[in-house]
């Protein structure tokens, strides 16, 4: 299937809608949060001021606790504002490992609603590669969001970057109960879009009866600068 | 008058002991869970008067529990807790027989008269 641009538009506009969506509804949980631990601390000095003993513990522990939701909400701004920068991000060396360890993050939430672990595979360190970091990404989206769909509950999948066979892969593996075949037949329209634009090649196994590799090899272009 | 009895669903762990906390301060007695199926077993066991219950939370969403609860206790009123002003799900939560949704982060005060209201008592 041929995909216009005006389709894999709407689907790269889908993809960053859903992904500010969901680090903006973190921020906003580390906002509720801290509200009710600023307010406890009030509730505290408003016991003290009537009489009450002040609990000096209580009241460091309360801070700290505001500190880490702070440094946690400063981690989701980070990469909210780093993935801002991507969309219009020219054609330029990229670290590919870098990018793995974005949508690693950025999907965390996706897979704690599906009920499944996402994790980084072994990492050989940067991967130079040459193109456009919001369209590898989307790219890695597609096929996190695709090993998901076909994941049994309580697994883990890995988000893996490196060099097989002489290409350039990323590699998503996780636990399902389909056979290859209805594994693959998921395989969704948006993943195809970003696949065709790219020239990747996407390729599926499943090993041990159960473990379904979706493989996406990055054509040539996209190859480190030294190796082309 | 007994104290008003509220069960308080939200996956995020430290919003919910904090809540609880803030609202015993107040004489309300309230109890947190960080899961649907928590939520969903709990009201077997103990008596609310009212549920405070966040829509997006892994596994079984809001939407789902608010389902299963008006199935199992239709008198029992229940408050979504949601983050995004517009969300859709929280329409949805009350076209299921949520009593209002309120958006975080929320002013206590406001979510006290809310339980209180959502419970059938009278505001002071």
């Amino acid at each position: 299937m041929t995909y216009t641009d005006d389709q894999l538009r709407r689907r790269s506009l889908e993809f960053s809608g859903r992904i500010t969506a969901s680090l903006s509804h973190e921020i906003n949980n580390v906002m509720a949060i801290i509200n009710e631990l600023s307010g406890l601390l009030d509730d505290f000095t408003f016991a003290a001021e009537n009489g009450r003993p002040i609990d000096l513990e209580r009241q460091k522990t309360t801070v700290r606790k505001i500190t880490a939701q702070i440094y946690r909400g400063r981690e989701y701004i980070q990469q909210l504002n780093s993935f801002a920068h991507m969309m219009d991000s020219k054609n330029q060396e990229l670290d590919l490992a870098r990018c793995a360890e974005q949508i690693s993050f950025v999907c965390q939430r996706f897979a704690r609603n599906r009920k499944v672990g996402l994790g980084l595979g072994p990492s050989g360190g940067a991967l130079a590669v040459q193109g456009h970091s919001f369209e590898l990404l989307h790219l890695m989206f597609r096929l996190v969001v695709l090993a998901m769909d076909v994941s049994v509950p309580d697994s883990q999948i890995t988000l893996q970057v490196g060099m097989q066979n002489e290409e350039i892969c990323i590699t998503v593996t996780g636990d399902t109960v389909l056979d290859e075949n209805e594994a693959f037949s998921k395989e969704n329209a948006a993943l195809t879009g970003i696949v065709e634009k790219l020239g990747a090649e996407v390729r599926s196994s499943l090993s041990s009866g159960k473990t379904i590799h979706l493989i996406a090899a990055l054509p040539k272009d996209t190859w480190p600068l030294s190796t082309v | 008058m007994e104290p008003l009895r509220v069960l308080i669903v939200d996956d995020e762990e430290e919003l919910v002991s904090t809540l609880v906390e803030r609202l015993e301060i107040r004489g309300i007695n309230a109890h947190g869970v960080t899961a649907g199926k928590e939520a969903l077993a709990c009201l077997q066991d103990m008596a609310f008067d009212v549920v405070l219950l966040d829509v997006k939370m892994p596994e079984i969403g809001g939407l789902q529990v608010i389902q299963e609860i008006k199935k199992q206790l239709p008198d029992l009123e229940v408050i979504l807790l949601t983050g995004h002003g517009s969300d859709e799900d929280a329409k949805k939560g009350l076209e299921l027989g949520a009593f209002e949704y309120i958006i975080k982060p929320f002013n206590l005060s406001a979510l006290i008269d809310a339980l209180h209201r959502a419970a059938g008592r009278d505001v002071l």
